[in-house]
C-alpha cells in the first residue's frame, strides 16, 4: 500500500469511529497548492452513501506559522453564523495519532473551482462581473458584523489593529530574512511614519482573502471561501487591501484578476455599509505588500532551514520576493514610473 | 568545465515541463512538476547574472557612501568599508559582502528619508537598479 492510500484508509478509520458508521476509501488525491498544510480530497462511502470530504494535516514544515486549531474554530464559528459560505467542519485531531500527524476534516464542497488561472479561460469571461459583485459583497457582509455577533471569542480585541499587525509581520521580517532587506525595511519606517488611527469598527478579518482562496462556479457564484487560517479581529480594510495587492492579478490595473479597483471598493462600500477611509486605505495597501513580502521572506527561511524541501516553499519564496519588492518600490519611490504596480487608491 | 550552466538549466526546464511533466499521474504530481520548472527557471535566470549583480550593487553602494555627508550617523563604519572586498568570487563570498553592504545602507537610508533627500533619492534610485538587474521572469501564482 502506497503513503497516499495509507492516509485515506486511516481517514476512512478515523471517519468511522467518528461517525459511527462503517467508511469505505473509495478515492484519494492530494490538492496542490496547500502552502502552509497537506491537503486531501478524499471520496468515500458512508455506509452506503457517498460523501466527500478533505483532510487538512500539518507537514513537517509550513509556510506560515499558524494554529490549526485557531482555524479549525474560525471554520466551526463562520459555519454556525452562516454569514459567508465555507465548508461544514467535521473534526480536529490536534494529536498525531490517528494519521500520524494533526488534522482537521471538512465537508467536501462539491461545486466550484479556486484556481486564479480558471478565470481566464474563455468560459469565464461573461461572469467575471458577476463575480467581482459576489466576492467583493460578501467580504463587505463579513465587515458588517461585528465580532462579537459571529461567535470568535477565542480571538483577541486589539487596542490598535494597524500597529499590533504591523508589529507582527516587522517582526517576521526582521526574524526570518536571510538577507538585509532595504526596500522591505524602508516600507516598514514609512508605515511607522504612517500609521492610521483606528477605526471606528473592528471586524473578523479573513487574512489571506485573494483570489485563489474562494471556490467559484462558471456561472460567477462562490460556494465556499477558505483559509481561514490567518483571521483575526482587526480593520475591515486590511482584507480589502490584500484583495488590491498587484500579486493577485497579471494585469495590475484589474484587482484579483477581476474589476477596476474602484469598482471592487464600491461594491464593498455598498455591502458593508461603510465608506473607505482612503487615507487609511493607502496605509493598509502598502501594509498589505509589506505582510505578502512577509510570508515570502518566511518561506525562504523555511526552505532553507527548514526540515522540508517542498519546491511552493522555494518558489513562493524567491521569485514572489523578488515581484513584492518592486510593487513596493514603485509605490514608495519619489520617482516611481509604476511599471509593476498601480499608484494607490 | 560546464560552458554555460544558465542555458542547461533553462533547457531542463523546458525538457521537465515538455517531456516529463504530461507523463506525471495526478494533479499534485503535475503541480509539482511546475514549480521544479519554475524553480529551474530562476535558477537559470541567476545562475550567470548572481555575481556580477552582486558586484554592481557593491559598487553603487560603494559610490553612496563615498558621497553620503559626513555628518550622517555610521560614517566609521562606511569608510571602513569603502576598502573591502569578497574574499573570492565564489558566490557565498560575495553574498557575505553585499550584505554587509545593504546593512548599511538601510541604516543610511532612514536616515537620510528624514535629513537628506538627494541622498535619499539617490538610494531609491540604487534600489531600482538593484531590483531590475535581480527581476526574475516567471509567471506569478
Amino acid at each position: 500500500m502506497d503513503a497516499l492510500t495509507q492516509t485515506g484508509e486511516l481517514a476512512a478509520e478515523y471517519l468511522s469511529q467518528h461517525w459511527a458508521t462503517p467508511c469505505t476509501l473509495q478515492h484519494i488525491e492530494q490538492i496542490p497548492g496547500g502552502a502552509s498544510r497537506e491537503t486531501y480530497l478524499i471520496k468515500l462511502t458512508r455506509g452506503s452513501e457517498p460523501c466527500g470530504v478533505v483532510l487538512r494535516r500539518d507537514p513537517p514544515s509550513s509556510l506560515i506559522d499558524t494554529e490549526r486549531a485557531h482555524e479549525y474554530k474560525t471554520y466551526e464559528a463562520i459555519f454556525n453564523h452562516g454569514v459567508v459560505p465555507v465548508p461544514k467542519p467535521i473534526a480536529l485531531e490536534e494529536s498525531p495519532g490517528a494519521l500520524l500527524r494533526p488534522f482537521s476534516i471538512m465537508a467536501l464542497v462539491a461545486e466550484g473551482q479556486a484556481s486564479p488561472g480558471g478565470l481566464d479561460e474563455p468560459d469565464m469571461q461573461s461572469s467575471l462581473g458577476r463575480l467581482a459583485q459576489t466576492k467583493w459583497s460578501l467580504l463587505g457582509r463579513l465587515s458588517s458584523h461585528a465580532p462579537e455577533e459571529l461567535g470568535i471569542d477565542f480571538m483577541e480585541t486589539p487596542v490598535h489593529p494597524a500597529a499590533n499587525e504591523l508589529a507582527y509581520w516587522r517582526n517576521v521580517i526582521n526574524t526570518d530574512s536571510l538577507h538585509p532587506q532595504p526596500i522591505a525595511q524602508a516600507a516598514i519606517r514609512w508605515l511607522e511614519r504612517n500609521l492610521p488611527e483606528p477605526g471606528d469598527r473592528l471586524t473578523l478579518v479573513h487574512g489571506d482573502y485573494r483570489t485563489g482562496n474562494f471556490l467559484y462556479t462558471p456561472q460567477g457564484n462562490i460556494t465556499a471561501i477558505l483559509d481561514w487560517e490567518m483571521a483575526h479581529i482587526g480593520d475591515p480594510l486590511e482584507d480589502l487591501a490584500w484583495s488590491f495587492d498587484p500579486l493577485w492579478s497579471a494585469d495590475p490595473h484589474i484587482a484579483g484578476r477581476l474589476a477596476a479597483r474602484a469598482d471592487a471598493i464600491a461594491i464593498w462600500e455598498a455591502a458593508s455599509g461603510m465608506q473607505v477611509d482612503r487615507e487609511a486605505f493607502r496605509w493598509w495597501q502598502i501594509f498589505a505588500s509589506v505582510k505578502a513580502l512577509a510570508i515570502w521572506i518566511s518561506s525562504a527561511e523555511d526552505y532553507v532551514n527548514g526540515t522540508t524541501k517542498e519546491p511552493i516553499l522555494a518558489l513562493a519564496g524567491w521569485p514572489m520576493m523578488d515581484r513584492e519588492s518592486r510593487f513596493l518600490l514603485d509605490r514608495l519611490s519619489p520617482e516611481s514610473q509604476f511599471n509593476y504596480a498601480e499608484p494607490l487608491v | 568545465m560546464i560552458p554555460f550552466p544558465g542555458r542547461t538549466l533553462q533547457e531542463l526546464a523546458t525538457r521537465l515541463a515538455t517531456h516529463i511533466a504530461p507523463r506525471v499521474q495526478g494533479n499534485f504530481g503535475q503541480a509539482d512538476a511546475g514549480l521544479l520548472t519554475g524553480l529551474l527557471l530562476t535558477f537559470a535566470q541567476d545562475f550567470e547574472r548572481a555575481v556580477d549583480n552582486r558586484m554592481q550593487d557593491i559598487a553603487q553602494t560603494k559610490q553612496i557612501f563615498r558621497d553620503a555627508p559626513t555628518g550622517a550617523p555610521g560614517t566609521e563604519a562606511r569608510t571602513a568599508f569603502l576598502s573591502k572586498e569578497p574574499a573570492s568570487l565564489q558566490l557565498a563570498n560575495v553574498n557575505a559582502l553585499h550584505d554587509e553592504a545593504f546593512g548599511l545602507l538601510i541604516d543610511l537610508h532612514a536616515w537620510a528619508e528624514q535629513e537628506d533627500e538627494s541622498l535619499n533619492l539617490a538610494i531609491w534610485r540604487l534600489l531600482r537598479d538593484h531590483s531590475e538587474r535581480n527581476k526574475f521572469e516567471i509567471p506569478g501564482p
